[in-house]
């Protein structure tokens, strides 16, 4: 069986890509670390190299890994339930509505660490169902959605705007989020998003047979007897989970949920949803650790916020995709 | 068998249909005629359950709708809908959906589950296709990926909302074929056509609609007999020595 070759060698190159992708960041940067001494450096954590692994270098790969995953999986939900190949949590405001309701815990709550992700899912969940009832009630195109969600997004964007003019003091991290990036992350900040990501992530998995069903439009999958509504809020509190959740410590990183899909779609035409959704997993969190890396190496020892870099590599890539996509046919 | 009892249904809280008392028998092929706007799609969604109604009572070989779950509706009832999407997977995953109402947890497919595809795939013509993605396909080839899947799914009803739409006039013979054979195996058949002749060709019984109310039901002959077609459609029919299309083995 050709097919089942393929997709096990993709997912294998996959997970060798993952693999990769730490090495390097945990051996590039301001300092070199040679891959030998990795071990030794996990292993005394009072040596420079050792300090510099535990925590430097691992918390920001573990924050590259889990944004990644968690930015891509949720793309891959979003593009699947609302039938869109062009929605992502960041062209339909998600990630803007997250950004908002933390910035609001920010300047009011600014040492209530643990709220961030709760609110960050807030803001998602709350700017995805608005996006998706508008959507849904006036019958608009895909168009429409991606052009409701720039509308969206530049209010939301002119909310957190507002509260930095009324509060200065919280302009220097709130600049940094905006950016998004992983500077300055801390476990403290990545384990409640961890406990967050990690089980939506396997609930995706788990369910995905649903997801599948899902895909096909609402009629078809009435006629199989799924339950419609019901699923595709499910789906929609994951997705929404999943970006709040690395929004929470990583900022507006955009493009990552709409170009990952786009790349697995290519490389495992038709593979089945849980493939795919574990193939986003492992692609998104390799691609946003080898970006985080490059951004950190690049113009060293300045730092490039990695929602940058990606955005260079994210706006041409979406411009592609919106004319190619005017050229597809839908039955 | 569907069964529907002074039904009443619509959107939000206009009703489109009203008082429609109708039967679909079993090894029989009814079809929906009526102008656009008359209420067939939406009288199509209250039928197979996927709307549900303001009034009057809907049954599915003797079973209330109403009181059976969205899985148990899709075991008796299978509908091909107008609008479709292009999913990226293969046809085989497609049509292998089909089974997905008589699959518990964790859903995986039994040998029984992969023949009924087989055997679908073969009957519609699709089966070399099997591993292609959909969106390689032509839009007839499609239509006929998600008839397999119909098959498939293996119930005692089938409904088609414009069914010929993507389908060359070969492969609408083809596709009429099959229905003639499904009739005979016993099954009840529902199209919505908005092609009156072909309506008249292919249904065993009519059912006109007009402005959201039922006109009447028959045979072909019957329904052509009274002043309900000019009625529904605003036409006459003449007949004319006809050329017909047929279909070579």
């Amino acid at each position: 069986m050709t097919k089942h070759t393929r997709t096990r060698a993709v997912i294998i190159c996959l997970i060798l890509a993952v693999l990769l992708a730490a090495v390097t960041a945990l051996t590039m940067g301001a300092v070199r670390i040679r891959t030998g001494a990795l071990f030794s450096g996990f292993l005394d954590s009072t040596t420079a190299a050792g300090r510099i692994l535990w925590y430097v270098r691992l918390p920001r790969l573990l924050a590259g890994l889990l944004a990644g995953t968690a930015l891509a999986v949720s793309g891959f939900l979003v593009q699947t339930v609302l039938t869109n190949p062009l929605a992502s949590p960041g062209t339909i405001g998600v990630n803007a509505g997250a950004g908002l309701a933390a910035a609001i815990c920010m300047t009011f709550f600014p040492e209530r660490v643990l709220l961030f992700p709760l609110a960050a899912f807030a803001g998602a969940l709350i700017t995805l169902l608005c996006v998706y009832t508008a959507a849904r009630k006036s019958g608009a195109s895909r168009m429409t959605l991606v052009l409701a969600g720039v509308a969206i997004s530049s209010l939301l964007n002119a909310g957190i705007s507002t509260l930095v003019t009324l509060y200065p003091d919280i302009m220097g991290a709130l600049r940094d989020f905006q950016n998004g990036g992983f500077s300055g992350v801390t476990t403290t900040l990545l384990a409640p998003a961890a406990a967050v990501i990690l089980p939506c992530v396997v609930l995706v998995l788990v369910f995905s047979p649903e997801l599948e069903i899902l895909s096909l439009g609402e009629p078809t999958a009435l006629s199989l007897g799924l339950h419609v509504r019901g699923w595709r809020f499910v789906f929609l509190v994951l997705a929404a989970a999943l970006a709040g959740a690395a929004v929470s410590f990583g900022g507006l990183i955009g493009f990552v949920g709409l170009i990952i899909p786009h790349i697995v779609r290519l490389l495992l035409p038709t593979a089945g949803t849980r493939t795919r959704a574990a193939a986003c997993a492992l692609l998104g969190a390799a691609f946003l650790v080898l970006c985080d890396t490059a951004a950190r190496v690049i113009f060293a020892p300045f730092e490039l916020p990695v929602g940058i870099l990606i955005a260079y590599l994210g706006v041409p890539f979406f411009l592609w995709l919106l004319f190619r996509e005017r050229r597809k046919r839908h039955d | 068998m569907i069964d529907l009892q002074n039904v009443t249904g619509g959107y939000g809280n206009k009703p489109v249909v009203q008082n429609i008392t109708l039967t679909f028998p079993d090894r029989s092929i009814t079809a929906l005629i009526g102008a656009n706007g008359s209420g067939k799609s939406t009288l199509l969604r209250l039928l197979c359950g996927q709307l549900p109604p303001f009034g009057g009572e809907i049954f599915a070989d003797g079973e209330q709708l109403s009181a059976m779950t969205r899985n148990r509706i899709a075991q008796k009832i299978a509908v091909l809908p107008q609008s479709r999407t292009v999913p990226e997977l293969s046809v085989e995953t497609l049509v292998l959906h089909g089974r997905f109402p008589w699959l518990s947890y964790p859903r995986v497919y039994r040998a029984q589950d992969r023949a009924l595809a087989a055997a679908a795939m073969a009957r519609t013509g699709i089966l070399e296709k099997a591993q292609l993605p959909l969106p390689q396909l032509s839009g007839g080839e499609r239509q006929r990926a998600y008839l397999a899947m119909l098959l498939a799914q293996d119930t005692q009803t089938l409904v088609f909302d414009e069914p010929t739409t993507y389908l060359d006039i070969a492969h609408q013979l083809d596709f009429f074929a099959l229905l003639d054979e499904l009739r005979d195996a016993g099954k009840c058949i529902v199209l919505v056509l908005h092609d009156l002749s072909a309506a008249l060709e292919i249904a065993d019984r009519l059912a006109v609609l007009f402005q959201g109310k039922l006109l009447q039901t028959g045979t072909p002959a019957e329904i052509l007999q009274g002043d309900t077609i000019p009625k529904a459609f605003g036409v006459t029919l003449t007949r004319t020595e006809q050329i017909r299309p047929v279909r070579l083995i």
